[in-house]
């Protein structure tokens, strides 16, 4: 089918629905029984099947009106709530995403699945209404006598407080005026108990436009006291211009309706105060509320309602009424907030801007050095000015692709509760930090490797919860998902409480399976790592979730692949720790600029362990072979001359002329604890590089992690240091094994570690 | 002539304009249709490890566009002139629009072309692999080479640089 810009919109709407709807049913199952959340589901289900209609998806309207059907009963207390029946529910919540993504090739669901769930869920339906006899009924004829219950408190109309409630609103002179609101504070609680205050924050201005003298101040207040409320008021009698309302104890409704009306703020937040200053209840509020939209809905009475002749008081209205009309209200202001905070923009336009940012930037500082050979005062004060914008544009264009980490997060609360199911575990995710921000791509990529750290620490970390008991911990396994900022690195943190590692096991193993030998001498910290090595699995058997040992070389190369770390620290039967650092972002880097052959190369500065200007002993040592002994040190090196153009025997022959009156300087960099050395003509300084990928024609060139623009306005490219090591240690890893030998040998049963 | 019809005759004419170069002696030609612009050749930073076809990169306006040597590709003798022309194309490969620049030694003119007019490759004796050419026009100096860009910068093509990367790696 033709996705159309309509569709595509329906589609990102479903999939952000079936997020809520995830979330929801999680919720609900940790909470068993809540109206808000059961309303909250049924409404996502509703607007796809409504939006669905709208475009003739005939298949999706079926099966979502099936489950919106279920959703129905669950609300009306027909189908009692139970774990089976969170766990269809997702399953089809799953068969509606797959039915969305079907949408673009006409795909319109597995059918074979689609009647197995349909059958499940209308299994449920019989089997609720048999129960509906016993339990339901119950339910509902408690739920009726609760409504009674508040019908009737609301019927005589008179709050149920025995408290004043005073509502002021200073005014903005009060300071002015020499008067202390603290002092009137004082005064009230010598009338009796101040049971709740509640400041009103809402008339106070930006920042910006503060005026240090005026007064902004405005509180609700609980005082229960005996006095009369002639006394409370002279409190106050003093303050000229400030909004006072002082309420007796079980006053009319109508008063707080008035009094809701009358202040300026939002009438829910207001309603909300009242209710925390134990003033009103919230059925009370629900009432004061209805009633004044029974008022607005009766237009030709509104004249008289405004002199307070209220003639709805006397109606009973039933609590669905309320909440119907609640809802509606409360929804359409979240609507109004939403649309007003956040305007959805196409990743794609992000990335355009981005890109003519960092061109602007390029041009800006081509024009600078322009400017300082023309040395023309205005034209200096102008560029300066310019500067300053362009470097405010590029920090907020460069925040505009921020976004916070919580999403990635929350999706593992589901994956969490289906795995721990299906092995009988009792795991709880925690998750901190969730607001942490980081560039979407970095978000977009981490999402899998995450995924199988969790998963492991699901099925190798946390024990059975017998197993648990007998180890003194409680049965429950806790997993704790944390991200934090860390001077331009963000660091995840993925901790388990289950039974640890053991680091010599992790060796022995490592051994059995050949990735290491006997003469290797391992840190602990290094035993840990070997769980990175490709081929390792310390899983007895292999399991439907992970042990298949490819797993965690995958999601080391992963993680490293957006230039970011990984490491585990653990103890035996206390729990494991995977910390994965990633930088803040991709799309520009510290870069330490370089020149072969004259042409610029890229060097991430983070890696970049140390420069150095080879002495001729060490010249001499690294044309006849590939590695140089630095600080009596074996350090491997690649010629990037020749290793970037071994085929081209033109070159080759012009450097070996050449090559011996260039200077030679080495870069050291160093990544994963590696070290190698690359030898280059010319080290050329630091400087600040905007990533562009490599694209389609270049893509599959290794060595490279993308091209970057100089301020020259040339194209120089960017290393990727962790593939050169790869290079270094991974094909010629024999062959350096080789070489450590003959150095050892060489320099006499000196150990080389 | 009806209003369908001019605009009919439009669209024709737009398609069938096509820019005319010189390479290496040889008279060859573009569909306009694909050319984004032509630009002064030069600043171009050089790749290793790619094909000898492959002349570099450049900066255009902030975005990094290959630049490929027609000459070197069609195995044509070399012109060394220092004063060449680079025409920015966007070709679709595999569903995505990729833009790159072509080296010529001189751009001549945009002259339409009808489709009529564009007669079969001869099997033999063109100095240029034949499944790069989409035919031939006859002109009143001589025959026009129409090339088929979409071929000359394909999928395949482009692969060779990938391949021939990881092929060096094997060897090593």
């Amino acid at each position: 089918m033709e996705i159309d810009e309509n569709l595509q919109i329906f589609i990102s709407e479903g999939e952000e629905l079936l997020q809520e709807m995830e979330e929801s049913l999680l919720a609900l199952e940790e909470s068993g029984d809540d109206d808000e959340i059961l309303n909250k589901i049924f409404r996502a289900a509703h607007t796809i099947k409504g939006s669905a209609g709208l475009f003739g998806l005939d298949h999706i309207i079926h099966f979502t009106h099936i489950v919106e059907n279920i959703l129905d009963d669950m609300r009306n207390c027909l189908i009692p709530i139970s774990s089976e029946l969170i766990t269809v529910l997702m399953r089809s919540q799953d068969y509606i995403a797959t039915l969305l993504d079907g949408i673009a090739d006409d795909f319109e669901g597995n059918k074979k699945e689609e009647a197995e769930l349909i059958q499940l869920l209308t299994a449920f339906k019989t089997g609720g209404s048999e129960k509906n006899v016993c339990e339901a009924d119950q339910a509902e004829s408690e739920e009726q006598s609760h409504d009674d219950q508040c019908e009737e408190n609301i019927d005589d109309e008179y709050t149920q407080n025995d408290h004043f409630h005073i509502s002021l609103r200073l005014g903005s002179d009060t300071f002015r005026q020499g008067f202390d609101p603290a002092s009137m504070f004082r005064e009230l609680a010598d009338l009796g108990e101040i049971l709740h205050t509640a400041f009103i924050p809402q008339a106070l201005p930006n920042l910006d436009d503060i005026d240090p003298e005026s007064c902004y101040l405005g509180w609700e207040i609980s005082l229960k006291s005996h006095v009369k409320k002639e006394v409370i008021s002279e409190i106050f009698q003093f303050l000229d211009d400030c909004k006072l309302t002082i309420l007796a104890p079980q006053t009319h409704f109508s008063d707080y309706k008035h009094l809701i009306e009358q202040l300026p703020e939002e009438e829910m937040a207001l309603g909300q105060i009242l209710i925390q200053t134990g003033s009103l209840t919230a059925d009370e509020l629900q009432h004061v509320l209805n009633q004044q939209k029974e008022n607005i809905d009766a237009g030709e009475l509104a004249s008289q309602n405004l002199t307070g002749d209220i003639l709805i008081e006397n109606k009973i209205v039933h609590k669905e009424v309320v909440e119907e009309a609640l809802n509606k209200q409360s929804k359409v202001r979240e609507q109004k907030q939403k649309a007003l905070n956040f305007v959805k923009v196409d990743s794609g336009k992000l990335d355009k801007l981005i890109n003519l940012v960092g061109e602007l930037v390029i041009n800006g500082a081509k024009l600078n050095q322009i400017t300082e050979t023309i040395q023309n005062e205005e034209l200096e004060e102008t560029m300066e000015g310019l500067t300053m914008s362009l470097e405010e544009l590029r920090e907020i264009a460069l925040g505009l692709r921020m976004v916070p980490i919580g999403m990635t997060f929350n999706r593992f609360h589901r994956v969490i509760r289906d795995i721990s199911k299906d092995l009988n575990k009792e795991i709880k995710l925690e998750i901190y930090g969730a607001d942490t921000e980081l560039d979407k791509t970095v978000i977009e990529k981490i999402g899998d490797p995450l995924m199988h750290l969790i998963r492991n620490s699901l099925d190798h970390g946390i024990e059975m919860p017998d197993e648990r008991q007998r180890a003194g911990k409680p049965e429950e396994g806790i997993i704790t998902l944390q991200a934090q900022h860390e001077a331009g690195y963000i660091t995840i943190q993925i901790i388990d409480d289950g039974k640890g590692l053991d680091h010599h096991a992790l060796r022995e193993k490592a051994l059995e399976k050949g990735i290491i030998d006997e003469h290797n001498k391992l840190t602990r910290q290094e035993c840990f790592n070997l769980i990175f090595a490709a081929g390792f699995s310390t899983a007895q058997e292999i399991s439907n979730i992970s042990g298949r040992g490819v797993g965690m070389d995958v999601v080391r190369r992963n993680i490293e692949s957006l230039r970011g770390n990984v490491y585990i620290d653990s103890e035996l039967g206390v729990g494991t720790t995977i910390t994965i650092q990633l930088p803040l972002t991709l799309a520009i880097i510290d870069g330490f600029n370089v020149s072969i052959d004259n042409e610029s190369y890229i060097f991430p500065l983070d890696m970049v362990h140390e420069c150095l200007t080879l002495t001729p002993a060490q010249i001499e040592e690294a044309t006849v072979q590939n590695y140089i002994t630095l600080r009596d040190d074996v350090l491997p090196i690649i010629h990037l001359k020749e290793y970037f153009d071994v085929d081209n025997e033109q070159y080759n022959e012009t450097y070996m002329t050449h090559s011996g009156r260039e200077r030679h300087n080495l870069v050291v960099v160093e990544f994963s604890n590696k070290k190698i050395g690359l030898v280059v003509d010319e080290l050329l300084g630091e400087v600040q590089a905007v990533i562009k990928p490599l694209g389609r024609v270049f893509k599959g060139l290794s060595g490279f992690a993308g091209f970057t623009i100089l301020g020259s306005g040339m194209v120089a490219l960017v290393l990727d240091i962790p593939s050169l090591i790869k290079h270094v240690v991974g094909s010629e890893h024999q062959y350096f094994d080789s070489l450590k030998q003959k150095s050892i040998a060489s320099k006499g049963n000196r150990v080389v570690h | 002539m009806s209003l369908e019809e001019i605009v009919n005759d439009l669209a024709v004419t737009e398609q069938d304009q096509h820019l005319t170069f010189d390479l290496s002696e040889e008279e060859l030609a573009v569909p306009v249709m694909n050319i984004r612009e032509i630009i002064r050749y030069g600043k171009l930073t050089k790749m290793p490890m790619v094909p000898n076809f492959i002349e570099g990169v450049i900066n255009l306006r902030g975005n990094v566009v290959p630049v490929i040597n027609l000459a070197e590709k069609f195995a044509l003798k070399g012109h060394d002139s220092d004063k060449r022309t680079c025409i920015i194309m966007e070709v679709d490969i595999e569903d995505e629009s990729v833009v790159m620049g072509i080296v010529v030694d001189k751009v001549l003119q945009v002259i339409e072309i009808p489709d009529a007019d564009i007669e079969p490759t001869p099997t033999l004796g063109a100095k240029i692999q034949t499944n790069f050419i989409k035919g031939m026009a006859r002109t009143e100096d001589g025959f026009i080479i129409i090339l088929d860009i979409s071929q000359v910068l394909s999928a395949d093509e482009i692969a060779i640089v990938t391949d021939m990367h990881n092929n060096k790696a094997v060897e090593e």
